[in-house]
């Protein structure tokens, strides 16, 4: 939302007309919200980075300067052997390479100690500045509670580097030994035998884990971050060890690095055919991103991976997984079928597109990672039940507490907009599965059989997965063709990998889906309430008669009154021998015959009026069956879930448009002369009515007399509104008709009318 | 027409090393530790330059997997190995251990590769460091005899050194006439690839008839 520097030269003739001095007033700011929280997986909020008071021209300059610091500056280990890595994959390797926003960080200083801890939290995805790196890692991975005094060196580090070998056994020994100047980047002796002497200690410490190659790479990234001293390094390293990444470089890996390949696979729909990305991942995720392709990855990408995994409130598996699936993107998306050719796109990738590399994990790891129950995650969950899951949580926790202040606050001008919420909170309500309903005449009970046994899988001759039975309209056995397939949760399959479930197999995108088969009038009525797709099935071997479809016109009357848009089937049942014209739909005289039944079925449902009219397609029993009609088909389905969370999520802003109306209503009607009240405050929303003004009058005095603290949260309403993620909702918000409206209002309007009035 | 090269060996011998001297021509002595698995590819073109390969007038792609040496890293071979065509075992002439193990990566090799007939899967044998010739305590004899008794025929065997670019190529060379002689050759593979934005948004498709 645009600042509070009031566009003038834009602003629309206000309601009440501004005196001629009106122009010459300072424009005095309306307090706007401000997209100053989140709430991620967890229920918890996490500050983004305050917003100063810039204009435009200042916020375009910042991200220039953003995206100029992004450019590659230095070359990194050009003494590499690689051809081709050498020469094509520029690294940025400047320690000041804008690794996080210090006035962002500074501003955090300032705050108490939980909310600082939420706010740099929020920040780490944006890179830690280098000179907090040490302080920030040790406190946010929790590494300075498991130490206590992370300078004071563990027993295992009091030990000399001879006795260490001998507790870890000499096969270990012999590996740090090899490995802890090969970790990338230059080191001296001295760095060379800190970094053994910590891996040595790590090792004793948590034999269960012992030495993988890998967090040599990871030791040395921290000691380039951190500092040479040892006690720093074995913490920081123990905490990733067995704490954020607990058991991550323990075993043998054979089922924790499949499970990423293959979630990976899964994700980038290369199912684990394309070898180069499991053998990405398993660098990536045992040498935490820094290295790729044999080479060590610019040091800002694996300082800034670092950053988020030590201290991002995701959690350090979701902070992996998340980058992993950006890297991933980044792999799928390059062109060459040649391997190499796709490790330099990635080592481009991670080199010139850091941010946005990382920009995107950040996305993943809140958006990927959905907290089915408490401390479980669902891994590469669909992103639509994240949405809905978040809605639903960001109504309750945030919304709520502050629609019942402004209820408090203006009870009169709340119930304004009782029919928007209502509407609103019905979405909300819905299930977790969408709907489909597959609706059809009595007489079409065995084609809509049919559409649902080709389109979900489901053989008549099989009883489907559950059967609803506590609804005895839809009980089968009480009507006959009214069945409600719901598919249980046993149809995810998860194995256990870092505590975190992650689906074995591809799921079906159907089996997210409820569906029932109607044939029943009073049924369909009672189901179009929540239904979010709508299939009706013609039989076209069944003759209609107009007086006919009870149930069809139900679903275009549903569809006029707002409710899910209606696709026509047409099924032909015959023999399809080529005799049947009807049934043989693959010549032309069958399609007339077929669009002539449906045309026909259709006027009879009253189709006609419908606004926009319906999808239309035909099916045939035989073995010449469209096929791509029923891919369509499958699409279709296939969408219902993403349509019902961004319905949810669109209840949750149309929640946040009411009251943010009414709470900046009552801001400008405790700020506005009472001889101007009813027209303008009427003018800037549209909610006031000439019943309703005398109570919100004496609501606005009241208000007025409120000390500033006592008023309604409004800020809070836009954390809520911006609660969900930012470009995707940016992308949403933008086209709601609503919110373009409510902007207008809030920007434009309200401030010119606003100066008129005090000007009076 | 591609090859798929895998090579194996304990931690240190050099497999990253000899892999870099024959792509690329180069030595350094900072080699990273390879982490999980890693490759490189060389295209053959006949009477092409200097470093190309030309073998019997077949154009080859080599693709050449590098695999990491620690133990542990074993259990990860299966998704690296499959699909190989030649298997190079390398040790270290001054490291008995490394030379030991050979048959423990061979076994592991053949028991994960699972290829079609394990007697006569091509391996090349290759001792590493004769740079280091000073230090060596790994007798080429022994060497050889190891490779005359594990196979039917006996196993070809190169002395190299990454470092001096000893005998790099020619042990290289051998491998892809090995796994072309045996006709294991894999075509080019070509994944399906589906858009990584996921699905569709919503299933607004058109009907033809509408």
């Amino acid at each position: 939302m645009a600042d509070d520097a009031a566009p003038q030269a834009e602003a629309p003739e206000p309601t009440a007309e501004p005196n001629a001095d009106a122009a010459n007033e300072p424009a005095r700011a309306i307090p706007q919200p401000r997209p100053t929280a989140w709430v991620t997986g967890g229920g918890a909020l996490t500050y983004a980075r305050p917003v100063p008071d810039v204009d435009e021209a200042s916020a375009d300059a910042e991200l220039h300067s953003a995206r100029a610091a992004a450019t590659p500056t230095a070359d990194d280990d050009a003494d590499d052997s690689r051809e081709g890595l050498d020469d094509d994959a520029t690294s940025t390797d400047s320690d000041t390479d804008s690794d996080g926003d210090e006035a962002a960080w500074a501003a955090a200083d300032g705050l108490t100690e939980d909310h600082r801890a939420l706010r740099v939290q929020g920040l780490a995805w944006d890179g830690v500045p280098q000179n907090r790196r040490r302080r920030v890692w040790l406190e946010l991975s929790g590494a300075s509670r498991r130490a206590g005094d992370p300078t004071v060196p563990p027993d295992e580090l009091r030990r000399t580097t001879e006795e260490l070998e001998s507790v870890v056994g000499s096969r270990v020994a012999a590996d740090v030994k090899l490995d802890c100047g090969r970790g990338g980047g230059r080191t001296n002796s001295r760095e060379r035998l800190v970094l053994r002497r910590v891996l040595l200690a790590v090792a004793a410490k948590y034999p269960a884990t012992g030495y993988a190659q890998g967090l040599n790479v990871v030791a040395q990234t921290l000691l380039e971050s951190v500092g040479c001293e040892e006690s720093i390094l074995f913490w920081l390293l123990a905490e990733l060890v067995d704490g954020r990444l607990k058991g991550w470089w323990a075993g043998d890996f054979s089922v924790s690095l499949g499970s990423i390949a293959s979630a990976l696979g899964k994700w980038s729909a290369l199912n684990g055919e394309d070898e180069c990305l499991p053998s990405f991942a398993t660098t990536w995720a045992l040498s935490l991103f820094g290295q790729h392709a044999g080479k060590p990855t610019p040091k800002p990408f694996r300082r800034a991976c670092l950053d988020a995994i030590l201290c991002s409130n995701e959690g350090g598996v979701q902070a992996v997984l998340g980058i992993a699936l950006a890297a991933a993107d980044v792999v799928q998306r390059c062109p060459s079928e040649d391997m190499v050719g796709r490790g330099l796109a990635v080592a481009r990738a991670f080199s010139n597109e850091r941010r946005q590399v990382l920009l995107e994990a950040s996305r993943l790891a809140r958006t990927a990672l959905v907290e089915v129950e408490p401390n479980q995650l669902l891994f590469d969950a669909p992103s639509e039940f994240f949405w809905l899951h978040t809605a639903r949580r960001v109504a309750e926790a945030r919304l709520a507490p502050v629609e019942q202040a402004v209820e408090t606050a203006a009870p009169s001008l709340y119930a304004t907009t009782a029919s928007a919420r209502k509407a609103a909170d019905r979405s909300l309500a819905h299930d977790e599965k969408p709907l489909l309903l597959i609706l059809g005449d009595a007489s079409s009970a065995d084609a809509c059989a049919y559409v649902a046994a080709e389109l979900l899988g489901v053989d008549n001759e099989r009883s489907p997965p559950v059967e609803e039975t506590d609804e005895p309209s839809c009980n089968p056995g009480a009507a006959p063709g009214n069945v409600r397939y719901r598919w249980g949760d046993a149809a995810i399959d998860s194995v256990s990998s870092f505590g975190v479930p992650v689906r074995s197999r591809p799921t079906a995108a159907l089996r997210r889906v409820d569906a029932a088969v109607v044939v029943d009038a009073e049924v369909a009525q009672k189901l179009l309430a929540e239904a979010d797709g709508v299939i009706f099935v013609i039989d076209a071997s069944t003759p209609w008669r107009r007086q006919s479809a009870p149930v069809e016109r139900a679903a275009f009357a549903s569809m006029d009154a707002g409710g899910p848009q209606v696709r026509v089937v047409c099924v032909t049942t015959g023999a399809g021998d080529g005799d049947d014209e009807v049934a043989n739909h693959w010549n032309a005289r069958g399609t007339q015959a077929a669009f002539r039944t449906a045309g026909t079925a259709l006027a009879a449902a009253g189709a006609r009026t419908a606004r926009p009219l319906p999808a239309f397609g035909v099916l045939g029993v035989s073995s010449k069956t469209t096929r791509a009609e029923l891919r369509a088909l499958s699409k279709l389905v296939d969408g219902l879930p993403a349509a019902c969370a961004e319905k949810a999520v669109a209840a949750l802003l149309a929640r946040c448009d009411c009251v943010r109306a009414v709470a900046t209503t009552l801001d400008a009607l405790a700020a506005t002369p009472p001889s101007r009240l009813y027209r303008w405050s009427s003018a800037l929303i549209g909610l006031v009515t000439p019943e309703t003004v005398a109570p919100i009058l004496d609501e606005a005095s009241a208000y007025r007399a409120m000390p500033d603290d006592a008023r309604p949260p409004l800020a809070a309403s836009a954390a809520a509104w911006e609660g969900l993620d930012g470009t995707r909702l940016a992308a949403w918000a933008d086209a709601s008709p609503a919110r373009k409206r409510l902007d207008r209002a809030l920007d434009v309007e309200a401030p010119a009318m606003l100066r008129a009035a005090q000007k009076r | 027409m591609l090859l798929k090269v895998v090579i194996l060996g304990d931690s240190g011998v050099g497999k990253t090393a000899l892999l870099n001297q024959f792509v690329n021509n180069r030595f350094s002595t900072s080699y990273k530790a390879t982490i999980g698995a890693d490759f490189l590819t060389k295209e053959a073109f006949c009477g092409a330059n200097a470093r190309s390969v030309a073998i019997d007038e077949t154009l080859v792609t080599l693709q050449i997997w590098d695999t990491a040496g620690q133990e542990r890293f074993q259990s990860l071979g299966v998704g690296f190995y499959r699909g190989a065509d030649v298997c190079i075992l390398v040790y270290d002439i001054t490291q008995p251990k490394s030379f030991e193990n050979l048959d423990t990566w061979r076994i592991e090799f053949l028991t994960q590769a699972s290829p079609s007939d394990t007697q006569n899967f091509p391996f090349v044998v290759i001792a590493n460091k004769l740079d280091r010739e000073n230090d060596r305590r790994v007798a080429t004899q022994r060497a050889q005899t190891w490779c005359a008794k594990n196979s039917t025929s006996i196993l070809p065997f190169f002395e190299t050194s990454a470092k001096a670019a000893t005998e790099v190529e020619a042990a290289f060379r051998k491998a892809a006439q090995l796994a072309l002689s045996q006709g294991t050759m894999q075509a080019d593979f070509i994944p399906e690839t589906i858009s990584f934005r996921g699905s569709p948004a919503n299933g607004d498709s058109k009907s033809s008839c509408c």
